[in-house]
């Protein structure tokens, strides 16, 4: 989970690890990528709006590392979606969102592509 | 005319006085006892001296001369040598000539000869004696040498005969041709039947006296009952009826006396004619010069007690002229004027009485107050001031002149009346200057009434003390209607503000001592508006004191109605309220979307939780710590959310201005953070430099917010076409001199060109394509109405910095 607002980070670990998913958390997009050699996510979940490396930048540095990662995009802002297309989105949820739909779209993030 | 007119009147009095000396010869010769013996009186010699007295001695010799033919045709009838004839003219001559010549001498003349002791002792030393004295040695001279008779016995017949002749002919002569009508209007109109009282008696008991003792109605009485009565009424005339009656009467005694000694009666039968001639003579002279005296005497004393008699009329006269006018009010001054100028006049025996004054505008004299004897009383019958005054006495005061006009006697004004009249001058004179000043003072205050009453502004004059001295009319109408029943001159400061402000306002101790320093001069002036109930509703009303410019001090206080005025104000303020919430509701528009992000976080964070939380609750077995430590994260989340929504709703909402004591960094700080979010999408950074000894301010929190605002709001979009990594704001605040609150925003945008500078404060003025220009216009007013400024700084090139100020809070009060 890559969101600014530790309330978001915080409550989302705290779900899907109560939904027995593993989560790891990280305040900025340079925090992840730097921990990205180590950390080689199943999904990501992604906030759009952040200081420093917007969500957007971080997609694009994941490309431009060959690095295919499904990511759920969360944002606040619902026309942010047109700005952050690229073929690893799985997903946009609008904050705030219910847990069976984020729960859902991790599933089938995380479901192995269809041959 | 007047020259034609005094030739005429020349040869007239030349004719009267040839007829005269003829007659009076004629009686002359009638009056001697025979036929060449002597005359008992010599009438021609005393009409010369008579007309010579009354003339002046320019024209003595057209007397004397007027006389001679007279002379000459009186012998032509004897048979006198012409020598004597001429000699006889010239000796006659002579006497009028010396008896005229000596009194002259002494200054006298005229009539009034014979009204003074002293002058009738000249008259009678001089005309009585010397003259006679004199001639009769020139004329004994002259007969003697041509007829040969003895010298003495001529010398004496001639000087009591002419001395006679002078002392009784001279007098009535002079006195009835001198004083003419005015004696006999003035003498017989008053004393007629007492004079012809008296004539009579005297012709009777003269006739008595001088008949004999037979011819008394058939009594015989003693001689000495008709003298002893003769002289008593002649003493009378003396008393009574002055120099006239008295020269009158003895003429009237001498012509019974002379007809007795004629006929030879009792006593004159026993003498010679020569003797008893004399002897008449001599009775007559001593009748006749102690008489004149005596009624010269009585006549001075009588003059000088109506003198003095007038004198006290006209001084008392004066005073109550001077107590009529001390106190007289202005408006009756005229009419006054008017009536003592009547009674001035008819005492003084005046022919007019007027008053010129100078007129102020082109100095000339204009007759104002006239009165004259014939009873025309319009100043229009005055003749012009130059032509017929020039002998009346002109009293000249500082308002023009008076003049007192000439006496319808014909006397001259008595110089010791100068004074008094001058007098009367100064009283008029007073008088006309104190109306004047009157009126002018009138319309002077009639002005000042007239103002204070169209003033619409209540006006109260207080004197030093506070009490009211004047209120006009406005003040009534503008004054507190209930629980004061308006207040009159005399009240206190205290009574005006109550009636001003309301009994109970809080208000009014403020005003009433504010009064009190202005009056003691302690404050210049002191101004105050305020809300009242009145007639009508609630109205506004502003007092105000200033002092009172004059040297005892003293205040006015204004009361004037603004409720119209402070109406259209509160409708402009609330229309710039409106104004700024319409702004601020539109700023606050522009950052929805930026501010829906915000608030979604919190949302997100308690949705999550609170999900979690269920979770966590539904496991076995449940995990209650993490479901303790998810709530506290939502009331955390929940308590963010409703911050944020507090700071929306204060920067939206409607409400009055309401001024409190605040901090400035606290402020600038909310109003970051809620435009934190925008700043965010905008990929805009702000930075905040507070100054921790900023002084509180005392100011609208929402007002002052929306000032912040919009200038942060401006800043972002200044720096919006900025590359990414330049796209910064930075907010400052800072304590200046003097304990001032300085605020500024600072861009890195394009800056502001020159000439858009001095206009972005003016309302509807914008740069923006979607701009409406009223930000900037707002946040002046804003600034301004706080006692601050507000002005932008920055070159076209290096970005732009708006400041503004407020002013310090100033110490805590006391809690």
């Amino acid at each position: 989970v890559v969101d600014d607002e530790e309330s978001v980070r915080t409550s989302l670990r705290r779900l899907l690890r109560a939904s027995r998913l593993d989560a790891v958390t990280f305040a900025s997009g340079q925090e992840f990528l730097d921990a990205l050699p180590a950390h080689r996510p199943d999904c990501l979940i992604l906030d759009l709006q952040m200081p420093g490396l917007s969500g957007v930048e971080v997609q694009r540095q994941l490309a431009d590392r060959c690095l295919q990662v499904p990511t759920i995009i969360i944002t606040a802002d619902d026309e942010a979606r047109g700005r952050a297309h690229s073929p690893t989105t799985v997903a946009y949820l609008c904050k705030p969102f219910e847990d069976h739909v984020l729960l859902a779209t991790i599933a089938r993030a995380v479901q192995p592509a269809p041959p | 005319v007047s020259r034609r007119g005094d030739v005429a009147r020349t040869a007239g009095i030349a004719l009267l006085v040839a007829a005269g000396y003829y007659a009076g010869s004629r009686v002359g010769f009638l009056l001697s006892f025979s036929p060449m013996g002597p005359s008992v009186l010599w009438p021609p010699n005393a009409i010369l001296t008579a007309a010579l007295l009354l003339a002046r001695p320019e024209r003595w010799w057209l007397w004397l001369l007027a006389a001679f033919p007279a002379h000459l045709a009186v012998q032509a009838g004897s048979e006198r040598p012409l020598a004597l004839v001429l000699a006889l003219f010239l000796t006659n001559c002579s006497e009028a000539l010396i008896a005229a010549g000596a009194v002259r001498r002494l200054g006298l003349a005229g009539p009034g000869l014979f009204d003074s002791l002293r002058t009738v002792g000249i008259f009678v030393a001089c005309a009585g004696f010397l003259a006679p004295f004199v001639s009769s040695f020139l004329d004994a001279a002259a007969v003697t040498t041509l007829t040969g008779q003895d010298y003495w016995r001529v010398w004496r017949t001639r000087f009591f005969a002419n001395a006679l002749t002078a002392l009784t002919v001279v007098p009535p002569l002079v006195m009835v041709a001198g004083k003419g009508l005015t004696w006999l209007r003035r003498g017989l109109d008053r004393r007629a039947v007492e004079a012809v009282a008296v004539w009579l008696g005297l012709v009777a008991f003269g006739l008595a006296l001088f008949e004999g003792p037979r011819a008394v109605m058939g009594f015989v009485v003693l001689l000495a009952v008709p003298f002893a009565l003769v002289l008593s009424l002649l003493v009378l005339a003396a008393v009574r009826l002055g120099p006239v009656g008295t020269s009158l009467s003895v003429l009237t005694l001498e012509v019974l006396a002379i007809r007795g000694a004629a006929r030879g009666q009792w006593p004159f039968d026993l003498l010679s004619p020569g003797d008893s001639v004399l002897s008449l003579q001599i009775f007559l002279i001593g009748v006749a010069s102690p008489l004149l005296c005596l009624a010269a005497l009585i006549e001075e004393q009588q003059r000088d007690r109506e003198a003095l008699e007038a004198q006290l009329r006209f001084e008392e006269m004066l005073s109550r002229l001077s107590r009529a006018f001390v106190h007289l009010p202005g408006e009756e001054v005229d009419r006054a004027i008017d009536v003592w100028l009547r009674r001035l006049g008819e005492h003084l025996g005046s022919d007019h009485m007027a008053i010129f004054q100078l007129s102020p505008n082109d100095r000339t004299l204009v007759p104002t107050h006239a009165w004259t004897a014939n009873g025309d009383h319009g100043n229009a019958r005055l003749p012009p001031l130059d032509d017929r005054f020039h002998e009346s006495p002109l009293m000249i005061t500082d308002l023009g002149v008076i003049s007192f006009g000439a006496r319808r006697n014909g006397d001259a004004w008595p110089p010791p009346m100068i004074p008094q009249l001058r007098l009367v001058a100064e009283v008029f004179a007073n008088a006309i200057t104190r109306k004047q000043a009157e009126s002018a003072l009138r319309a002077s205050e009639f002005i000042k009434t007239a103002v204070l009453g169209s003033l619409t502004s209540g006006v109260a004059v207080l004197d030093r003390l506070g009490r009211v001295v004047a209120l006009n009319e406005a003040w009534h109408r503008l004054g507190c209607e209930g629980g004061s029943n308006g207040i009159a001159p005399g009240a206190t400061a205290a009574e005006v503000c109550a009636h001003a402000l309301g009994p109970g306002s809080a208000l009014t101790a403020e005003a009433r001592s504010a009064i009190e320093g202005v009056l003691a001069g302690a404050r210049a002036d002191f101004a105050l508006e305020y809300p009242r109930a009145s007639a009508g509703g609630e109205g506004w009303f502003a007092l105000a004191v200033l002092p009172l410019n004059r040297a005892e001090g003293g205040a006015v206080v204004s009361l004037t109605e603004v409720t119209e005025r402070k109406r259209v104000e509160l409708e402009a303020q609330r229309t710039h309220q409106e104004l700024a919430h319409f702004t601020r509701v539109s700023t606050m528009g522009e950052l929805t979307a930026s501010l829906a992000h915000e608030l979604s976080q919190p949302l997100t964070g308690i949705l999550a939780n609170a999900q979690a939380a269920q979770r966590l609750l539904a496991a076995t077995p449940p995990n209650l710590e993490e479901v303790r430590a998810s709530l506290a994260d939502i009331v955390a989340d929940d308590r963010r959310a409703a911050e944020i929504i507090r700071r929306l709703r204060d920067i939206l909402k409607k409400s009055e201005p309401h001024r409190v004591r605040l901090d400035l960094n606290a402020l600038v700080a909310d109003v970051v953070k809620l435009v934190g979010s925008d700043a965010l999408g905008r990929g805009v950074t702000i930075t905040v430099d507070a100054d921790p000894g900023l002084p509180p301010v005392r100011a609208d929190r929402v007002q002052l917010q929306q000032v912040v605002l919009n200038l942060l709001m401006n800043a972002m979009e200044a720096v919006a076409g900025m590359p990414e990594d330049g796209r910064a704001v930075a907010i400052r605040t800072q304590r200046l001199d003097g304990g001032v609150a300085h605020v500024s925003v600072k861009d890195w945008g394009p800056g502001i060109a020159p000439d858009a500078a001095g206009r972005i404060f003016e309302p509807f003025y914008t740069t923006k394509h979607d701009g409406m220009g009223m930000g900037l216009s707002i946040a002046r007013s804003i600034v301004e109405a706080h006692g601050g400024r507000i002005w932008v700084s920055g070159g076209p090139t290096g970005g732009a910095t708006v400041h503004f100020t407020v002013a310090s809070a100033g110490p805590e009060p006391p809690a």
